[in-house]
């Protein structure tokens, strides 16, 4: 199936600090592709997909691995692998999405290794950027011009920028986050339908609902804005959902493959939204043991 | 300080500890971790896929369960890297190779070496690990015999047996 070539040739680089990545990019080597977890990097090379003339390895930087919570906002570091993420104690149960990480996002090996700013820039199976949207997160660049911050969803890098962190409030209290994927096998396969769910209530009023897919429009991920809003002030439950799901996943054209076809995604999206905002709203109202 | 290791023939050298015992060695800028180890004599890492999804190249790596297709060499300077040979010493069996043999579980035997890594990585992470949790982890150890049920019957009776 696949031709599988010789790693190519190419030059390393390993800072140890953020300067020195920086320093790379700038002067010695612009055009240099950036080595984390390697878990989609490697395969593209030995695919033939990519031929870097030089690569510079990250793992040295040991100061972008961390999560911490200060002041109600959460901040991942660039490099922490997506084991440390989904595990980490400070992150609390509520969070679902993350959580799950552990049973959705590949198998162990690949979550030791693959690191979540790496599954922000890579074009792979694309789970951080679903999670992170669904939780209003954002994610920070630092370049030549400083520092800035992207929607993760619209991340464009420029010339020697790099992720360094990604960002998201803490969602308070009556929150929840859920996320699945609907898989050809069992697991360690690549998603169907991928979908993530956040919700934050009153009482059981809703105050904010994030509804993230996959594939929206041909293969480009997205929100349902039109399904998050009309969800707002709305008192749980599962009464209206199933009509009100199919409206608004009626509008999505999600693209076909050889995984499947668009219909079948289509059929699959609404399927898993309302499964999502179920768990939810029985978490929510104390119908799901925590 | 950062060094730069070129691609193109000239080799650096890099420290690293292997099975327990230092190491110093040469490499290429684009060298993966398996092909060092194969340089230094390491036979139990086998290639099967190379890009990650078989299981069959796994080492650890300072305790981290890792393809060793995917990581480049350079990435284990000064860490600590274990391989079969570093499981199994002085050539006595370690329980994981005494169980798999107990229960027939190899058969052409070219995933073993990356099921016995595995293995060790769940009795040291997840001692408490029950058969599903067993399968969750071996997901990614491919073994084309179909031996699957033996493999895992074997790896519970070692996490059984440790737990008394």
């Amino acid at each position: 199936m696949y031709d599988l070539k010789a790693v190519p040739s190419f030059d390393v680089y390993v800072p140890s600090t953020i300067k020195e990545l920086l320093e790379i990019l700038r002067e010695k080597h612009p055009n240099a592709v950036i080595y984390a977890g390697g878990t989609d990097l490697m395969p593209m090379m030995k695919r033939g997909k990519i031929r870097p003339e030089a690569v510079v390895d990250i793992t040295g930087l040991t100061e972008l691995s961390y999560v911490k919570a200060d002041n109600g906002v959460y901040r991942v570091g660039g490099l922490t692998t997506i084991q440390d993420f989904a595990t980490s104690p400070l992150i609390p149960e509520k969070y679902f999405s993350i959580k799950w990480l552990t049973k959705y996002f590949g198998a162990e090996t690949t979550r030791n290794m693959a690191t979540v700013g790496g599954n922000v820039v890579s074009g792979g199976e694309r789970d951080v950027p679903a999670i992170l949207t669904s939780l209003d997160g954002h994610v920070k660049i630092v370049g030549p011009q400083g520092e800035r911050l992207d929607a993760p969803l619209e991340l464009k890098l420029g010339h020697g920028e790099i992720v360094t962190e990604l960002v998201f409030p803490d969602w308070g209290l009556g929150s929840v986050s859920w996320f699945s994927k609907f898989e050809k096998r069992a697991s360690n396969g690549i998603g169907v339908v991928t979908a993530a769910v956040s919700l934050k209530c009153d009482d059981d009023r809703v105050e904010k609902a994030r509804i993230v897919l996959n594939r929206v429009q041909g293969k480009t991920m997205g929100r349902l804005t039109g399904l998050e809003e009309e969800l707002v002030d709305r008192r749980l439950s599962s009464f209206y959902l199933r009509d009100l799901v199919e409206r608004h996943v009626a509008s999505i054209k999600p693209a076909g493959d050889f995984r499947a076809s668009g219909e079948f995604r289509k059929h699959v999206s609404k399927v898993l939204i309302v499964r999502g905002l179920e768990f939810c709203m029985k978490y929510l109202t104390g119908a799901v043991s925590k | 300080m950062h060094e730069i290791l070129d691609g193109g023939g000239v080799e650096v050298k890099m420290k690293f500890v292997l099975n327990g015992r230092a190491v110093s060695a040469e490499l290429k800028g684009n060298e993966r971790l398996m092909d060092l180890l194969w340089k230094l004599g390491i036979r139990s890492v086998k290639e099967g896929c190379s890009t990650g999804d078989c299981g069959t190249c796994n080492v650890l790596v300072d305790g981290r369960l890792v393809n060793s297709c995917m990581m480049l060499a350079v990435q284990a300077r000064n860490k600590s890297v274990v391989t079969v040979e570093g499981i199994s010493q002085n050539e006595e069996l370690h329980p994981i190779q005494e169980a798999l043999i107990e229960y027939t579980a190899s058969q052409c035997g070219y995933c073993i070496p990356g099921i016995v890594v595995t293995a060790k990585y769940i009795l040291e992470k997840y001692p408490q690990a029950d058969e599903n949790m067993v399968r969750q982890i071996l997901i990614a150890n491919i073994c084309r015999c179909g031996g699957y049920t033996r493999i895992v019957e074997a790896i519970k009776s070692v996490i059984e047996s440790s737990r008394r």
